[in-house]
């Protein structure tokens, strides 16, 4: 018998022979032969009235079978939301663009034809008569007094939240020093490799409308698309078997879903869309855009007992599937693992003519944090505390858990932090960075290379994970005792396989060979992947399960060998205690008599709360303004770890996208609102040679709330990484008394300009008379 | 709408293909395309002894050629063994996570690797500009290559 995957032990990746082999179950492997081929008549204006779409021209050309405009569809949305609450704006998208368009790649028509080239021709034969209209390009033309509404009678801030906790006025009048600072974050893109595609038929025996689709989650997908279509959920399938990466923007339900299953029920066909990489950067959700402004109260000794936040996020041109989750985060997440007993948030989403935001690793936790942090940062200036003495000062203690902080949100619920050790994690990450030799350090590395600089960062951080909704997976033994497990999650590259074979492998003391893992099915109460639930939250789905195959087994013997159940138990992967038998039953031989098939649940009490402190020491050259990362340290509590690499694995791909979106990626509009960035040329994303050196330490406070004790670990290594390496630069260019208050990026020419301001400009004491 | 004839020897195999004009090299041989303009290296195959974006390259462009794909990896290597030794260090060093851009990798590498017996980190980190990874950046890819390349300095 081959080894059991033990919890919390280093396994190896099943999945790897098939990736290294080029077999994965990508969208791009699967089709059917004689499909036809869809593409996409999109908005080349950000806002415009539609005066007339004529699909003549290309109705005519060879190859083309099917055209459709808005008033062909019978439902032309709206396109669901799920992160609303009733105060809400109806600032929904349609399916394709009816009287106006609002955002440059926004849908207005498809054309069906016989090939992707015929499809793609014709498509460009399609004659759009628009008649431009006033763009808003930013928060603040779409939030000024003659700001034209794009989606909601009310005006274009369309979702707001607000919180108060304790006593925020009493506290900043009572303020030894009240700090107030404005922040920016700058819009990316997750840009996964794997571009998105949809595929469509009918079953012609079921009627059943089949579903391939790049998405996160089929669950929710086919439930949405079943709504939209008028037909029952059950006549609906969704599959979506593996992902060439997601990252948030597959979390999402796009108008191609709903665009190709109609041209497939029309053509009597299967249909098929793949977009393609200038497509994406307009046509798939962006993250991140917004601003906030911080006021902070202080006590001299660096206590703070109050914060004010108000945060704006430019959600673009109406909702995405959770475009209001990331602008949420900095209301509800902002105080992070500070105590900050008074506090008052308020949050809102304002639409805009650019592409539709919507989650990306870490949903907002990245924009929360930063502000937070740079705060401290600023704080410790101000009061000339030493940076980490002021965190130190202000953290969480160990024995306060639970800790109600007092707020919710949609989607995420009351925020109540179940468990952590945020003192340990500053610890963990200062020895791992070295930070006790950073002066010596800096003094060598600057005296050997005399045009760079060398800086530390520090980020602290609380994150929202393994949030519900409830999960349920089905547990199934062949003949051959081999179990299946199905689920909605699907395998993104966080290796949900590996994960969830080794919590089964645990819990049964049964060899990982004999688990099969059927990933991207969409079953009834199972969501998919999002918001870093799987390890734990369909990881506990899966221990009930095995609880409940444990039962049914020994239920099953119990009956069969006339004994009593109470004298049958469960181990080396079978049923023991039967008289007369000294090895125990396993699955295989009960299941030649008594079919074995389970549905395991967890039902999730309340999200959990992971925590992490990032360091990183950083160099920049004050010649060519180029920002090179060193050392990236990581100390991270997930709770209790499943698999101690797969965790680094998630950590060290999220601190590369972290570091990706601080130093070198902006989905950049030009000055009349249209989008520049149309491929990988135009957007770099980080390579081999900006890999630093990582040193990751993991701290582990099993969560309450969880069986397993886990909690969520595939965003928290984004979400420190912007205010470390803000804070780091900072840091390194001490000289030049900047003060940094934008997530970036910080390219070569940015910071050289960065450094000619400051170098220039006179300083104020001197030029003041 | 035009079509044309193009025979090639595809992973060893001669091979006959009626394609509409203008159609690339990477939609005939279904490579992953991740870009369509050269940058990502997912597409990646040989032809004729050189790496190549398969989505830049026309199909009728390979007519007459030899082009190898993944499934001539062993044979870009120079190895009978399979996994060949990248595949074994690309895993070892857990260089990927979802594996979309694997394949591209793989045969790009191993067609820059072919015939060295060693490489400097710096060249190794100019010849991964080309092969983009959203999941891990890379992270690995240096040291499996470098591990690659010590196995072949100690074979006598």
């Amino acid at each position: 018998m081959n080894a059991i995957f033990h919890i919390g032990e280093t396994v190896p990746r099943p999945e790897d022979a098939a990736l290294l082999r080029g077999e994965g179950n990508f969208f791009a492997r699967r089709h059917h032969h004689g499909c036809a081929h869809l593409a996409v008549v999109r908005s080349p204006l950000a806002h415009a009235t539609i005066e007339s779409i004529d699909l003549g021209a290309a109705l005519a050309m060879e190859g083309v079978l099917l055209g459709l405009v808005a008033t062909d569809l019978g439902r032309n949305g709206p396109m669901p939301a799920a992160d609303l609450t009733d105060a809400s704006a109806p600032a929904f998208q349609p399916v394709l663009a009816a009287d106006r368009v609002r955002y440059a790649g926004e849908p207005v028509a498809i054309i069906v034809g016989e090939t992707p080239t015929a499809a793609r021709a014709a498509a460009k034969a399609v004659l759009l008569r628009l008649a431009p209209l006033r763009q808003m390009r930013s928060l603040d033309e779409a939030l000024g007094q003659d700001a034209v509404r794009l989606r909601a009678a009310r005006g274009n801030a369309v979702h707001e939240l607000h919180h108060r906790v304790g006593e925020p006025e009493a506290a900043f009048d009572a303020a030894q020093t009240v700090l107030e600072q404005r922040f920016s974050f700058h819009r990316v893109a997750a840009a996964p490799l794997e571009p998105r595609g949809v595929e469509a038929w009918v079953d012609p025996d079921t009627g059943v409308l089949r579903v391939a689709a790049t998405t996160q989650i089929p669950g929710l997908a086919r439930e949405a698309l079943a709504a939209l279509l008028d037909r029952p959920v059950e006549a609906v399938a969704y599959e979506s078997l593996a992902l060439g990466g997601g990252f948030g923007c597959k979390e999402a339900f796009y108008p191609e879903e709903v665009l190709v299953a109609e041209a497939a029920r029309r053509l009597g066909r299967p249909v098929r869309w793949s977009e393609t990489r200038s497509e994406h950067f307009v046509a798939t959700s962006h993250g991140r855009q917004g601003d906030a402004v911080l006021r902070l109260a202080l006590s001299a000794d660096g206590t703070v007992t109050a914060l004010a936040v108000e945060g704006r996020s430019d959600i673009g041109a109406g909702y995405n599937f959770a475009s209001n989750s990331p602008g949420a985060a900095m209301g509800a997440m902002v105080r992070g693992p500070y105590r900050i007993p008074n506090f008052t948030g308020h949050t809102m989403s304002v639409t805009t003519n650019k592409t539709p935001l919507n989650v990306y690793r870490g949903a907002g936790h990245p924009q929360a944090v930063f502000a937070m942090e740079r705060m401290m940062d600023a704080a410790a200036r101000t009061l000339g505390i030493d940076r980490i003495a002021i965190r130190r000062r202000n953290l969480i203690a160990d024995d306060a858990f639970p800790v109600d902080r007092g707020v919710s949100y949609p989607g995420a619920g009351r925020i109540v932090y179940d468990s952590g050790q945020y003192a340990r994690c500053l610890d963990a990450a200062l020895e791992a960075i070295g930070h006790a030799h950073f002066a010596a350090r800096r003094h060598a590395y600057e005296a050997e290379h005399p045009q760079l600089r060398l800086g530390f960062g520090l980020a602290m951080l609380v994150e929202l994970t393994a949030t519900g909704p409830d999960e349920s997976i089905s547990l199934s033994v062949a003949a051959s005792g081999e179990v299946t497990i199905g689920t909605a999650n699907v395998e993104i590259g966080q290796r949900m396989t590996s994960a969830l074979t080794q919590v089964l492998s645990d819990q049964l003391g049964i060899a990982p060979e004999a688990i099969v893992v059927e990933g991207g099915r969409a079953l009834a109460g199972g969501g998919g992947t999002y918001a870093s639930r799987g390890a734990a939250v369909t990881g506990a789905a899966v221990a009930d399960g095995a609880a409940k195959l444990t039962a049914l087994a020994i239920a099953a013997v119990a009956g069969r060998f006339g004994v009593s159940a109470d004298t049958l138990g469960w181990g080396d992967g079978g049923v023991t205690g039967l008289p007369g038998r000294n090895a125990p039953l396993g699955l295989a031989e009960i299941a030649q008599w008594q079919p074995l098939s389970v549905t395991g649940e967890f039902r999730v009490p309340a999200s959990s709360f992971a925590s992490a402190c990032h360091a990183a020491v950083l160099s920049v050259d004050v010649e060519t303004g180029v920002v090179e990362v060193l050392d990236y340290a990581v100390a991270h509590d997930c709770g209790r770890v499943l698999n101690p690499q797969g965790v680094d694995d998630q950590i060290m791909g999220g601190v590369m996208q972290g570091i990706g979106a601080t130093l070198f990626e902006e989905i950049a509009y030009d000055d009349g609102g249209l989008p520049r960035t149309r491929g990988y040329m135009d957007y770099t994303i980080p390579v081999a040679a900006n890999v630093p050196r990582f040193h990751l330490r993991h701290i582990e406070t099993p969560s309450p709330l969880n069986p397993l004790g886990m909690k969520g670990a595939g965003e928290g290594g984004f979400v420190g990484v912007p205010a470390a390496l803000v804070s780091g630069i900072e840091d390194a260019l001490a000289e030049f008394h900047l003060v940094l208050t934008d997530d970036g990026p910080y390219t070569p020419s940015r910071v050289l300009g960065l450094i000619a301001e400051t170098s220039h400009q006179p300083s104020t004491e001197r030029s003041e008379p | 709408m035009t079509h044309l004839e193009v025979a090639f020897v595809l992973d060893g195999v001669q091979t006959r293909a009626w394609v509409e004009a203008g159609t690339t090299l990477a939609d005939l041989l279904e490579q992953p395309v991740g870009c369509g303009e050269g940058a990502c290296g997912a597409c990646t195959v040989v032809v004729n002894d050189v790496p190549v974006r398969s989505c830049l390259m026309l199909a009728a462009q390979a007519d007459g050629a030899t082009v190898r794909t993944l499934a001539s990896l062993a044979d870009i290597e120079g190895t009978d063994s399979l996994p060949t030794p990248l595949q074994q260090q690309f895993s070892a060093h857990r260089t990927f996570q979802c594996g979309w851009c694997v394949p591209g990798m793989l045969v790009g590498t191993a067609a820059f690797l072919a015939g060295r017996h060693s490489a400097t980190e710096a060249e190794l980190a100019e010849h991964f500009l080309g092969h983009l990874c959203r999941c891990t950046a890379g992270n690995g890819t240096i040291a499996a290559a470098v591990a690659v390349l010590a196995q072949r300095g100690t074979r006598p």
